[in-house]
């Protein structure tokens, strides 16, 4: 028998330090609506979707990497999470992008040579990339206002006076689409027609077989310690998972648990945020975790318990307020 | 190139520092701080920087990080930039371009050569400073460029469009710039034993290059190529002078002489020298006595005021003598009472370290131990005929303006200085070459053939061949692998080169 199953649990595993993020079909449908946009050269766009939904984990640990997969790495791809501040400054969102496009040389006097630093860098990527083509990838872009929108416009003028193309893609909050009626109302057509061409909604969870999906990553797609082969759950129930034990078997009683604990309004179609999914299964993992078990059963009770841990209830109960139309439906 | 804005394929054969370190600073706006912090160098040593030579002055500090930030090898590295040490004043302290190759954002330290006046790649004539009003633009790394990097400092006006610095167009290598580069890494890596170059004439002629080149192409047997102008009048105007080390030399220890040993011998010569001189100038002894009796009445000499040239042979013999014998004043020597010459305050030695005419050996110059004891007697000898030399230039000035005192000569940036070269022929046969600048084949050889007129002129005219007995069976005059160069090359005074025989060794 291995060894490893006899070791303590680490506090490194990403299930303990909540440092993962499984691939989901609701994060494979985002990123093929942002390669179709890619592909057509939109000049932006904007992803929005309730909160816990899984999208910042999906610009984190999935969006560049699948796009570099798809093509090939000639495609430079920047991604910023925006930081809300209580007065707009032009140099600290320029600082930011700075920072995160790993630029050595961060603040200076000067917001010309910042932004300079800038258009220069992505210019050169895209050339050592091989294109003229750049996506900027903006995650909590609800916060962002007009102001944020024309230093971004500034950044792809100049770019495009090199001959460089910017896509830029927000990602935030169904307040995305409050913000984009704002510009129709305060006549910002411009930033509309620039960073807010097309919208895609990112969805939860929406049956059974999407959450099979989801938890037979935790049998199969995942692995820790690297290269060793063993997936989370035969980490965590290494004597149960030499048997027949998979937490994708409980896929239908935690479905049935999510429908009965979510709200019952009527017309509203259940999406069950990866948050709950997540937090649900790292709490099994580490309450029920048993080296000697050689079988588990998970009674319903148990399932509920850590259902109820995750606060969905409460968090859904505050998402069916949310008109359906914000939130993509 | 994580955290910099560097393109992959960034290098073009031959781009210089200056060309490399404008597109960096463009790319990626560093501030002064932030250039000190990337380079890991004192601002002070930055912003001096030659980006045409990577020396400050004379100093030279580590540049390993210059290099790393822009991703050079170490040949790129070593094409980026100009080996002073081969290239020295030849030049130019300011920018020099090529239109077309900048229209490219492209130049390459080989335009900064006084020698090269036209692009090899375009063939259009490179200008100095920035095409758009004409003004210098530095070759070193200063703050003005931060602000306006690629730019002209002066106008503002940028020296390559935004698109072309962000993806430089690749430049093939070019045959005719290959070819002045390998011929220049030729003259920096052929073995040899030289002097420090001659003195810069550039204050007279900015544009003037520096002759060494010429010789060494003549003595290296490799002839430059045609984009490369040499300026060769200089070697026809001067004196040059061959020797070959041949057969019959003499029994001389293989092993190298100690610091005593060669002391004596240079003393030995010195004497040697100071006799013959002497033998040709037969009033300088009695202008000597009467200088030392009082320097004020030195007016009153005992030669024909008429005979200006003997006047001028015999005050330089004592100039000569003040300078090579240490003396602090006259009267020393004339009650008898000159230092020994074999002594740590002796004047002899002191020429050849000041004014550069010591040798300096490369590193890949191997020879005998009686090759290089030949050597040695060869610029110690050719040191001290122009410490001659100068003092009779100063000599000359000081009796057309009647103004005599006594100093002590360094000839460092004389004319009459020699730049001497120990070579070897393709047929591995060791050559001295001496090149002295301006002063002609007449005023090169003056210590040989005295050519004095009026009431002394019945001086004889006599060749060096005297107690140096500097017999001649290894002297032989090199002759050059071009015809073309044939012409420029004066072997010495009396047809003969210079060449000491160990008898001459008291």
């Amino acid at each position: 028998m291995n060894s490893i199953f006899h070791l303590p649990k680490s506090q490194d595993h990403p299930i303990v330090r909540g440092q993962y993020a499984l691939y989901t079909p609701p994060i494979e449908e985002f990123i093929a609506t942002i390669c179709d946009w890619i592909d057509s050269r939109v000049p932006g766009g904007y992803i929005y979707g309730v909160s816990r939904l899984g999208k910042s984990r999906a610009v984190k640990f999935w969006v560049e990497r699948r796009l570099s997969e798809k093509y090939r790495g000639a495609l430079p791809f920047f991604r910023l999470i925006y930081k809300q501040h209580d007065r707009f400054s032009e140099t600290e969102l320029l600082l930011e992008l700075l920072g995160a496009s790993r630029h050595k040389y961060g603040k200076s006097n000067s917001r010309k040579i910042m932004l300079d630093r800038l258009v220069r860098l992505y210019a050169v990527r895209a050339k050592n990339a091989g294109g003229n083509h750049i996506v900027l990838m903006i995650d909590e872009a609800q916060d962002m206002r007009d102001p944020e929108y024309r230093t971004i416009c500034n950044l792809q003028n100049e770019l495009d006076s090199l001959g460089f193309q910017l896509t830029v893609i927000s990602v935030g909050s169904q307040e995305l689409t409050y913000q984009h009626e704002v510009f129709i109302q305060t006549g910002d057509i411009h930033l509309i027609a620039r960073f807010m061409v097309r919208d895609a909604p990112f969805r939860g969870i929406r049956d059974a077989a999407e959450l099979r999906y989801v938890l037979d990553g935790y049998d199969s797609d995942t692995e820790w310690p690297e290269k060793s082969g063993i997936s989370y759950t035969r980490y965590f129930f290494p004597h149960a998972f030499e048997g027949s034990f998979r937490i994708a078997n409980i896929s239908q009683e935690l479905w049935n648990l999510f429908v009965e604990m979510g709200p019952h309004s009527p017309g509203y179609k259940l999406e069950v945020p990866m948050e709950h999914i997540a937090k649900t299964v790292e709490g099994i993992f580490r309450d029920f975790s048993d080296d000697r078990m050689v079988e588990k059963e998970l009674s319903q009770e148990e399932l509920a318990k850590e259902v109820e841990k995750t606060a969905y209830e409460r968090h859904m109960r505050a998402v069916s307020y949310i008109p359906s139309s914000a939130r993509g439906r | 190139m994580a955290g910099y804005a560097w393109p992959n394929r960034g290098v073009r054969p031959y781009e210089s520092l200056w060309c490399l370190t404008q597109r960096f600073l463009w790319l990626n706006r560093p501030s002064c701080w932030n250039l000190v912090q990337t380079l890991e160098l004192p601002a002070t040593n930055i912003f001096v920087l030659s980006l045409i030579c990577t020396e400050v002055g004379k100093r030279r500090f580590e540049q390993e990080t210059l290099r790393r930030l822009l991703r050079l090898s170490d040949l790129q590295w070593s094409r980026a930039t100009l080996d002073m040490g081969t290239v020295a004043n030849q030049t130019c302290p300011e920018m020099r371009f090529c239109p077309e190759c900048l229209g490219y954002a492209y130049h390459t330290a080989l335009f900064q050569l006084l020698t090269v006046a036209d692009c090899a790649v375009h063939g259009c004539k490179l200008i100095r400073g920035c095409p758009h009003c004409g003004k210098d633009i530095p070759a070193t790394l200063k703050t003005c460029l931060l602000r306006a990097p690629f730019a002209c400092p002066q106008c503002k006006k940028a020296l390559a469009e935004a698109p072309v610095i962000i993806d430089s167009p690749r430049i093939e290598p070019h045959r005719g710039i290959a070819t002045i580069a390998h011929w220049y890494q030729w003259v920096a890596g052929l073995p040899r034993a030289e002097s420090r170059p001659l003195p810069s004439i550039a204050a007279k002629k900015p544009e003037m290059d520096s002759p060494v080149l010429a010789l060494l192409e003549i003595a290296g047997r490799k002839r430059a190529p045609d984009t490369v102008k040499l300026n060769r009048q200089p070697l026809m105007e001067g004196s040059v002078l061959i020797a070959s080390f041949g057969i019959g030399i003499g029994e001389l220890e293989d092993d190298l002489l100690g610091d005593f040993d060669r002391e004596r011998r240079n003393a030995s010569f010195y004497k040697s020298y100071r006799r013959h001189l002497q033998k040709k100038i037969p009033g300088a002894q009695g202008l000597i006595c009467a200088h030392a009796r009082g320097l004020e009445r030195s007016s009153e000499l005992p030669i024909s005021t008429a005979s200006l040239e003997a006047k001028t042979a015999a005050f330089a013999l004592l100039l000569f003598r003040w300078t090579m014998e240490g003396w602090d004043n006259v009267h020393a020597f004339y009650r008898r009472q000159q230092p020994a010459l074999v002594s740590v305050h002796r004047g002899f030695e002191i020429p050849c370290e000041v004014a550069g005419l010591h040798p300096c050996w490369a590193h890949s110059f191997r020879c005998s131990g009686r090759e290089h004891q030949w050597l040695l007697d060869h610029f110690f000898v050719e040191a001290i005929r122009c410490v001659f030399a100068e003092a009779v230039s100063r000599a000359r000035e000081m009796v057309r303006s009647g103004a005599y005192h006594m100093e002590s000569l360094t000839p460092s940036e004389s004319y009459t200085r020699p730049y001497s070269l120990g070579i070897f022929d393709p047929q591995g046969r060791l050559e001295f070459w001496s090149l002295r600048l301006g002063v002609g084949k007449k005023g090169a050889n003056m210590d040989r053939e005295v050519s004095l007129s009026g009431a002394d002129s019945g001086v004889r005219r006599a060749g060096i061949r005297g107690r140096l007995a500097l017999a001649l069976p290894v002297a032989r005059i090199a002759a050059p692998l071009h015809p073309s160069l044939v012409a420029p090359v004066s072997s010495s005074g009396d047809g003969s080169a210079l060449s000491l025989a160990p008898t001459s060794v008291p």
